[in-house]
């Protein structure tokens, strides 16, 4: 632990990597901007071909275009340098992005389940090498220990058979198109609004990148952590265990709400077949009003 | 990397992140998948936070991703409970089965031709038989071709 903070202070005095990706969009680079643009392209263009639609391209095709974005972005890094901060972190990013993909573009839920808990590794990772400890071993607890294997219980019981028909399908190709191009519109607007404000940016810290003493990279974490939750934010601890609470009562009582539910729509079907008559209708409502309050 | 430079690749990453799971969110038909992207977009949200909360030197970001946890515990218990009850009453975890749901003048969704598996063919595992034969019971056979 105390090892990543010591990288994750490195990486403020390490000044060779001045000029990473998004450094060169900073200094208004035009064609770092152009290929970070060409880069999102392809790799939007090859996640739509990855994706679990039926539209008679090959998936391999679109995992050659998202290796080329890959690259595209790799090769505007290289010339600049690198640091083992900035090796970690470019190795967890790319970890964290290509499983990311992978959960979308699997064909059985399982494996998707499989992928976000590698994504959650990934981002796990990236939460420690930035100094937050408690966060990134809370990540991994948490959704990797918890939810995830919930997920996966859900999956198993709801579904026993491999593979369904509408995870191979989906949607159909143009709605997936016009979803992935939200998406890729999303994150260019999103990192030109970054890159804009870079100006701003390095005026508040400078780009001397000398070993600055963050409050938040102390190395006793957790106590100073517990310190603001306890003080500052305690309001807020409160609220989000009543809100637990609730979370916890609402999810068992759907649970109940939802098998009474299930109960009275099977003994439905099963007294009252097409020829009905009213009498074995006003028999199954008897039957059924018992334990149904939804 | 100097922190500035640092800050806003924390930024990029984190919106890619987000598109993802958006695009997850948006193509995907399985209701636990869609479910899965939104955590996604959740977990975008909280290195962005992290790393807002390292640049300016504050605890508030971390403190925020602290609640989103406890927020995503939370969603994740209901969401389950109620994608556990959605698919023990149409036997399936199709979101498109829940279409009735839609607004009003909305053309319903009709699904193209269904697709062969293409999986080819599955080798399923030959047991030998032993012990007796277990009850299956017909309503878990409408969804459950093989147990």
């Amino acid at each position: 632990m105390i090892g990543l903070v010591l990288v994750a202070q490195e990486t403020a005095t390490a000044a060779e990597g001045q000029g990473m990706l998004a450094g060169g969009m900073l200094e208004g680079d035009m064609l770092a901007g152009a290929r970070w643009i060409v880069a999102l392209l392809c790799g939007a263009i090859g996640l739509w071909m990855m994706l679990p639609v039926r539209h008679g391209t090959s998936r391999a095709v679109g995992g050659i275009l998202g290796i080329v974005s890959a690259v595209l972005v790799l090769g505007s890094l290289l010339p600049q340098g690198i640091s083992t901060a900035s090796l970690l972190f470019w190795a967890m990013a790319g970890l964290t992005v290509g499983s990311a993909v992978a959960t979308i573009m699997a064909h059985k839920p399982v494996y998707s389940a499989i992928w976000f808990a590698v994504v959650l590794l990934g981002t796990s990772g990236l939460l420690l090498i930035n100094g937050a400890q408690l966060l990134g071993i809370a990540t991994l607890a948490v959704y990797a220990g918890a939810i995830v294997v919930t997920f996966l219980f859900v999956l198993m019981l709801s579904q026993g058979e491999g593979q369904s028909f509408y995870d191979r399908i989906s949607w159909g190709p143009i709605p997936a198109a016009m979803a992935t191009f939200s998406g890729m519109s999303l994150v260019v607007v999103l990192s030109w609004s970054i890159s804009s404000a870079g100006e701003e940016i390095q005026a508040t810290h400078g780009d001397t990148a000398e070993a600055m003493a963050l409050d938040v990279m102390t190395l006793d974490h957790v106590a100073t952590l517990g310190r603001h939750m306890f003080t500052k934010n305690l309001l807020a601890v409160l609220v989000a265990g009543v809100l637990l609470l609730a979370a916890l009562v609402g999810a068992i009582s759907m649970a109940e709400h939802g098998n009474a539910t299930t109960a009275a729509l099977e003994a439905t079907a099963d007294t009252s077949p097409p020829g009905q008559t009213s009498d074995t209708v006003a028999r199954s409502d008897n039957g059924s009003s018992g334990g149904n309050h939804v | 990397m100097s922190e500035a430079v640092w800050f806003q690749n924390y930024l990029a990453v984190g919106a890619i992140l987000f598109g993802i799971g958006l695009v997850g969110f948006l193509v995907r038909r399985n209701l636990i998948v869609m479910f899965l992207c939104a955590e996604m977009m959740l977990q975008g949200i909280s290195l962005t936070l992290t790393a807002c909360g390292r640049f300016h030197d504050d605890w508030g970001g971390q403190m925020m991703v602290i609640f989103i946890i406890t927020v995503a515990a939370c969603e994740a218990g209901i969401a389950l409970a109620l994608v556990l009850m959605l698919c023990q009453q149409v036997g399936n975890l199709d979101v498109a089965k829940w279409q009735t749901v839609r607004e009003e003048g909305v053309a319903e969704f009709v699904n193209e031709e269904i697709p062969e598996d293409a999986d080819g063919e599955k080798l399923w595992p030959q047991l030998t038989p032993a012990g007796v034969k277990p009850e299956s019971l017909p309503e878990r056979e409408k969804y459950r071709s093989r147990i």
